[in-house]
């Protein structure tokens, strides 16, 4: 039956036909670079209560006493959080607010290219090296940060992975 | 050396034994030395007893950076003490060279930083300072924009705390 079925030319055909696409998609799949995760979210740090913003929330309790253990602000408000993929060689801008994105290119050698923008401007440029790709730990969050008005400050916490 | 001071040694515990038998000998007879002795003794017990413990609000880390930025901008803000031309010219050429050689290693090596890995770039009027805390597995860059105009987070967001309400 399965003979009879392949010795058809037409059907013999469409299964070379779907054998030579998935070849191809096989290949194309290999050869398409891994795409790096990245996580970026910014943070309001303030002493002051829970201001009654639209937008803003507590972060969540790990990062609060991970931010909480090094900074000296009581309370910690996620302003925007925003996930994006980025490809090697390719910058990818994340939005976080009106003034502020942050471009992410990754670099070979598993470095990244992290450049804070503000109201169109570079804030800051950080080569950051990511976690060798075979290495089982992940790499550090990496935290631009800086004053705000009113002894507050503001966080842009990005994780690679 | 005085009573006073002798007694003050007394308390720190700095003298003899023979000197202490004298100074005992002494305040047996001075009541006033005696009232002294006791009043310091009281204060040192004050203080070693009862001193407030001081514990930063922030990390180590983080508070040195704060140290660490003031220091660069008293820096950047010196201004520069008017200096005989012929001081610097004697710099000038050897300073050339090794700047010129500094490039060339730069463009060689790729641009990168000696170390290879991370490193930040900041425009002029920024100062920025990075360090990592370990234990919280964070590479932090704080940086600090001298004109002060840079926010982030929108004053929409941040307005009106509840406790002014």
């Amino acid at each position: 039956m399965n003979l009879k079925l392949t010795s058809n030319p037409t059907r013999r055909n469409f299964l070379l036909l779907s054998v030579l696409v998935w070849g191809v998609m096989q290949t194309v799949g290999a050869s398409v670079p891994p795409e790096t995760k990245v996580q970026a979210v910014l943070i309001w740090g303030t002493d002051e209560t829970k201001p009654t913003g639209r937008t803003l929330k507590e972060v969540d309790a790990k990062l609060r006493d991970r931010l909480g253990k090094i900074f000296k602000w009581q309370n910690y408000f996620e302003v925007s959080r925003q996930n994006a993929g980025a490809l090697p060689g390719k910058s990818q801008t994340i939005k976080l607010s009106d003034d502020c994105s942050v471009d992410i290119k990754i670099l070979p050698d598993n470095m990244a290219e992290v450049k804070l923008m503000g109201k169109g401007k570079t804030i800051v440029t950080r080569r950051y090296a990511l976690a060798k790709q075979d290495s089982a730990t992940k790499p550090d969050a990496l935290v631009l940060a800086g004053d705000d008005k009113n002894n507050t400050a503001w966080f842009v916490v990005l994780n690679f992975n | 050396m005085n009573t006073e001071l002798k007694l003050q040694a007394l308390v720190d515990g700095e003298l003899e034994a023979r000197e202490v038998r004298e100074l005992e000998t002494l305040l047996a007879q001075d009541a006033p030395s005696a009232a002294l002795l006791q009043e310091l003794k009281w204060t040192r017990s004050a203080l070693t007893g009862h001193e407030a413990g001081v514990q930063l609000p922030e990390s180590r880390e983080f508070y040195w950076s704060k140290i660490s930025r003031a220091i660069e901008a008293g820096e950047k803000q010196a201004v520069a003490a008017p200096t005989e031309r012929v001081w610097w010219l004697r710099f000038l050429y050897p300073a050339t060279g090794l700047a010129a050689l500094v490039a060339v290693l730069f463009v060689v090596s790729g641009g990168r930083t000696t170390d290879g890995s991370d490193s930040e770039s900041v425009p002029e009027d920024v100062n920025a300072v990075s360090f990592r805390s370990e234990s919280e597995k964070m590479t932090v860059v704080y940086v600090a924009d001298e004109n002060g105009n840079f926010s982030p987070v929108s004053q929409e967001a941040k307005h009106e705390p509840e406790a002014d309400k």
